[in-house]
């Protein structure tokens, strides 16, 4: 599986990072860099989950706003400064669905459909791909969500624990919980 | 319709299509207008400033309105009591003042030297009488402030009571003299107070001290008067005896003195 490298940061990165973030604390126009960097990142998450892409750069914004105004709680842990962006991101989003009356999307790649029917040792056809996608919209959020990071956004297993606020193991056995249960749904 | 909505092979956006719609400035602006005014800086720049001169202004008018009070009384109970006498003192101060211009500048001639003696002598005698004047007048002053003093509009009593009281002040906001009233705590027909411990401000710590009887010592105005005005004065351990020779104690009184 890919890395991911904008979040994968050697020390000395992040070092930088938080030298930003406590310019940025000082002075919110210094947070700048840190807009920069994440932006993209933050409106793919988005996105990935909406289907109105001017809502998505809405809700993006919103999501920086909300992290510019709450700068002052932030506590490095020792993980990249996205993975609190990623925690806000899914608060908004959730926000958006609730009062905007954003619709819930999964956008998959037909790859991504294919590897998983293979996964599943069952013949890759337009029945089982759509089997499959309508099987997806039936998971639990929970469920949903890590498989989209995992399957959908090729996080690993340490990015996906960082975003959901839990270890590196612990995210891969959630993430293989929930592709048992979108197995058996397939199978049913 | 569907919970979830389901896109396959959506098209991509490019990462330059979306580095365009960056706008860090209207983050900027929302945030500020996202802060409430009292959490921004410059909010402590001009209010904190007039708050800090609001306050400096309360403070320097109640320390001058509290320097002005006493002169005011001071000034007005010899107007009232004694109303012409401060005007002629001042008549006789002009005098002596002319006088002594004449009497310093110096003599053009001998013959004048028997004249100035003589204005000498008018001066002491006036000095004299001026001081004499000033010393009956502050005499007279401290009298009449002490009859002023001692003029105590006692209160009113119901016949039944069961508390005791000190000129019919039972507790709250007590004149200084009204405390040392003559007659002392008193309760009702048939009690006699018989002893009382008095709480005060010596000046140097909080005392608790004993007496026989029913009166405050007036030994005690002085100290009391300079040190417990404004604040309180708790008369305790009250006790009295009725007719029949039993001993009751009282309930405590709470004073706050003030002139």
């Amino acid at each position: 599986m890919s890395v991911n490298p904008v979040y994968h940061q050697t020390s000395d990165i992040l070092q930088e990072e938080l030298s930003w973030i406590r310019s940025a604390k000082k002075d919110p126009e210094r947070f700048g860099p840190l807009y920069k960097k994440y932006h993209e990142q933050i409106f793919r998450y988005i996105y990935q989950r909406m289907d109105d892409e001017d809502l998505a750069f809405d809700v993006t914004s919103q999501v920086f706003i909300k992290a510019m105004s709450n700068l002052h709680k932030y506590e490095y842990r020792g993980v990249p400064f996205s993975s609190w962006l990623y925690r806000i991101a899914k608060s908004e989003l959730y926000q958006a669905y609730r009062d905007r009356k954003a619709r819930k999307t999964i956008n998959v790649e037909s790859m991504h459909l294919f590897e998983m029917i293979e996964e599943f040792e069952e013949e890759d056809n337009s029945k089982n791909k759509n089997r499959l996608i309508n099987c997806l919209s039936q998971l639990k959020d929970v469920d949903l969500q890590i498989i989209e990071m995992r399957y959908f956004e090729k996080r690993s297993y340490r990015e996906i624990g960082e975003i959901l606020d839990v270890t590196e193991n612990n995210a891969k056995v959630k993430a293989f919980r929930a592709i048992e249960r979108l197995k058996l749904l397939f199978m049913k | 319709m569907k919970k979830v909505k389901t896109l396959v092979d959506r098209e991509p956006l490019g990462s330059d299509y979306i580095a365009s719609k960056q706008n860090f400035e209207s983050i900027c602006t929302q945030v500020q207008q996202l802060t409430p005014t009292w959490k921004t800086p410059w909010f402590y720049g001009p209010v904190g400033l007039a708050t800090l001169a609001v306050c400096i202004s309360l403070v320097t008018v109640q320390s001058s309105s509290a320097t002005e009070k006493p002169t005011p009384q001071a000034q007005v109970l010899p107007k009232s009591d004694v109303p012409q006498k401060p005007e002629i003192i001042e008549e006789d101060k002009i005098l002596l003042v002319e006088n002594a211009d004449k009497v310093e500048s110096p003599p053009i001639e001998k013959s004048v030297s028997t004249q100035a003696e003589v204005a000498k002598k008018e001066q002491v005698t006036l000095e004299k009488e001026v001081a004499e004047d000033i010393n009956t007048q502050s005499k007279e002053r401290e009298a009449n402030i002490e009859n002023k003093a001692q003029v105590i509009t006692k209160r009113t009593v119901p016949k039944d009571n069961r508390f005791p009281h000190i000129a019919g002040y039972f507790t709250g906001e007590v004149p200084v003299e009204a405390l040392f009233d003559a007659d002392g705590i008193q309760l009702r027909e048939g009690y006699t107070i018989i002893s009382f411990d008095l709480n005060f401000y010596n000046g140097k710590s909080n005392v608790v001290e004993s007496y026989r009887g029913n009166v405050i010592p007036s030994e005690l105005k002085t100290i009391i008067r300079n040190y417990n005005v404004g604040n309180m004065v708790f008369i305790t351990n009250i006790k009295a005896i009725d007719e029949m020779d039993r001993i009751f104690v009282l309930p405590a009184i709470n004073y706050k003195l003030i002139h």
